[in-house]
């Protein structure tokens, strides 16, 4: 069961990830996703809701998949294909795949909570890294 | 003029031009038009001034479909009638809404919205409503609020205005001062006579409750206005000539029952907790209370296939505020904005905020630094309009009351698509709240459409379209004119003549179709 905690911090705050310094550099697969785990506020919260979508949707458990996924919803790709990252960026871009993911309609019911696909598999990806 | 009928003399027997049943709204407001015109006009009430248990007791039934609300405890049996106990809340229903929907069988009324417009303006007039309109931007200015910041052409927001008018109170003086409108208390109605092809109602009998004391009306016209359960119970119980009632012979009296449903399915979790709802919320000020709702636009229900749904937010806000101190300080803030003392006085309030001095200035300096209340999260009301839903009826009963009169039996259903619609409204606020930046919308109903199990669905004790109005009499029991299908002086007013349960409160509806029908009997009778 994923709490109002959980989903608010998990999910409402992911612009937070511009207090984080100092992404890691590199452009390997790992460091991207550490670098997108970093866009959630409070990882735990992010894993409570990842391991509750992936239990949907068990044919997205595959990290590189939903990089890949992750990656090509709106600016994202181009944000972490830059070195270093800029966290502020990043922020933006995965601010605007959210609410693109609520505009067009692409979005998930994970326990009832309805998100963007997008932040869902942001969290997914928190949970399998 | 008002008298006790209990006064008069058994087996009484009175002439008129004009017989009104029943003293809620829209016999009061239907016997109003006509003071000083001078015309004859009986209206018979079944309750006296006051609410009274036994008479109240003869409101009883039994339901027999889904749970509903007790329904002697759902409608109110005395002068003024449901006005009583009425939220005040009013709106003209909006675009289409009178429409034939092609998605929804059996929808569409037989009269248009432009028809209907005049009426609606005098009913607005003598609920006392501000002569404002309703345009959602015109109030929010008005107030100093904001609309929520939601794509219009997704949702749109309507005003609801509210206003608790008690007709008694405001229509009984005048009509108690004119002679030729004479208003009987305690005269329920026990009887409609007609002639052999029951066409034509040739009098009816009405009866005391305490000692049966009889009273006779003679009349040109009869209006049944007793409320969307009894208009289809009498005419059901009048059975002598047509063994399946009067107006029935198409077997539509009393079918198509609806109430206005709130879904209990969702929540909003703001993203801050000062979220401020602006017009959203309820506002009252010195001379006017409003609240707003949000609603699916109807093209997007024709593309959907759905009803308009409309959903109200309800902050409830941090569990703290809830403590007894902060509950007292927020009924003196309600009675002050309404400039008068709460009705529970004064004195258990102020002990209660200076028993809990810690918690009040606690809250109150949070509440002052944030500038608002804090709220814990959201709950999403979605009312839905049901559907017409033929096999959701009002029947007679094996009981009987103490009139000897067989009782009703209340067989309440909805329909699939009440509950989609409902669910759909949910989904396009999460879409949008999302997309907006207010929070994450937690949907907890299911996806069954059957299944009304897993939601707290409540009523509103809106009893509509028991005798709806159709140009078809195969599909309704009154024609555009309120009048029974099939009957040459018998007419329903009220909400039981609605096609459909429309798209907002009744109140203000039904008492601009009383006022039509009022015009139209006028007309007759000239």
């Amino acid at each position: 069961m994923i709490s109002r905690r959980d989903t608010l911090i998990a999910c409402g705050a992911l612009a937070a990830v511009g207090v984080w310094p100092g992404l890691a550099a590199g452009d390997s697969g790992g460091a991207k996703a550490g670098a997108l785990r970093l866009a959630l506020r409070s990882a735990e919260s992010a894993r409570v809701v990842g391991r509750a979508y992936l239990a949907t949707h068990p044919d997205e458990a595959d990290p590189v998949q939903l990089l890949a996924a992750i990656e090509a919803a709106g600016g994202i790709g181009r944000s972490v294909a830059r070195q270093p990252i800029d966290p502020t960026a990043l922020a933006r871009a995965v601010a605007g795949a959210v609410r693109d993911d609520f505009l067009d309609r692409r979005t998930v019911r994970v326990d009832g909570w309805v998100l963007a696909r997008t932040e869902a598999r942001l969290c997914a990806l928190a949970a399998l890294t | 003029m008002i008298i006790d009928a209990r006064t008069m003399d058994d087996g009484a027997a009175l002439d008129a031009d004009l017989c009104i049943i029943g003293g809620g709204p829209a016999g009061l407001a239907m016997a109003h038009t006509f003071l000083g015109t001078g015309r004859e006009v009986v209206l018979l009430e079944g309750g006296g001034r006051e609410w009274d248990q036994d008479d109240q007791a003869l409101f009883w039934g039994e339901s027999v479909g889904r749970p509903y609300l007790p329904l002697d405890g759902s409608r109110q049996r005395y002068l003024g009638g449901n006005s009583h106990v009425w939220g005040g809340w009013c709106a003209p229903y909006r675009e289409g809404a009178l429409d034939p929907w092609p998605w929804i069988p059996d929808s569409g009324w037989p009269i248009t919205a432009d028809e209907l417009a005049p009426y609606v303006e005098r009913a607005a007039r003598l609920i006392g409503l501000p002569d404002e309109g309703w345009d959602p931007d015109h109030w929010a200015g008005r107030l100093g609020v904001e609309r929520l910041q939601l794509r219009q052409g997704v949702l749109d927001v309507y005003v609801e205005l509210i206003e608790k008018t008690r007709f008694a109170d405001t229509l009984g003086p005048a009509i108690d001062a004119d002679p030729a409108v004479k208003l009987f208390l305690y005269a329920n109605l026990a009887g409609i006579e007609t002639d052999a092809e029951a066409r034509r109602v040739t009098g009816i009998t009405a009866r005391t409750r305490a000692d049966l004391r009889t009273l006779k009306v003679r009349a040109r016209h009869y209006v049944l206005a007793m409320g969307g359960i009894e208009n289809a119970r009498q005419l059901l119980l009048a059975n002598e000539v047509l063994p399946a009632g009067l107006g029935n012979r198409h077997d539509v009296v009393g079918r198509y029952f609806a109430d206005h449903v709130s879904f209990h399915g969702g929540i909003l979790q703001p993203a801050d907790p000062n979220l401020d709802l602006g017009l959203a919320d309820r506002h009252r000020r010195n001379d006017v209370e409003l609240i707003s709702q949000l609603t699916l636009p109807l093209e997007t229900a024709e593309r959907e296939r759905v009803l308009k749904a409309s959903m109200m937010l309800r902050p409830v806000y941090d569990a703290a505020w809830e403590g007894r101190g902060m509950r007292s300080v927020r009924a003196l803030r309600a009675a002050a904005l309404r400039r008068e003392l709460p009705p529970e006085g004064l004195g258990g309030h102020l002990a209660n905020i200076a028993g809990n001095m810690g918690e009040v200035l606690g809250l109150g300096y949070r509440s002052w630094q944030a500038g608002m209340l804090p709220i814990d999260h959201v709950e999403l009301l979605t009312s839905v309009a049901p559907a017409p839903n033929r096999d959701s009826r009002v029947m007679l009963g094996d009981s009987r009351d103490a009139l000897g009169q067989r009782q009703v039996a209340l067989d309440w259903r909805l329909s699939p698509i009440d509950k989609r619609s409902a669910r759909f409204m949910l989904e396009t606020f999460a879409a949008e709240a999302g997309a907006a930046g207010l929070g994450r919308v937690q949907i907890t109903m299911n996806d069954d459409d059957d299944d009304f199990d897993d939601v707290f669905v409540e009523p509103a004790c809106h009893h509509m379209c028991t005798t709806r109005m159709a140009s078809d009499p195969t599909r309704g029991v009154v024609d555009a004119n309120c009048r029974v299908h099939g009957m040459d002086n018998l007419y329903c007013a009220g909400s039981s003549v609605f096609s459909s349960a429309g798209d907002g409160s009744p109140t203000m509806m039904l008492l601009a179709l009383a006022l039509r029908l009022a015009d139209h009997l006028e007309g007759q009778s000239a």
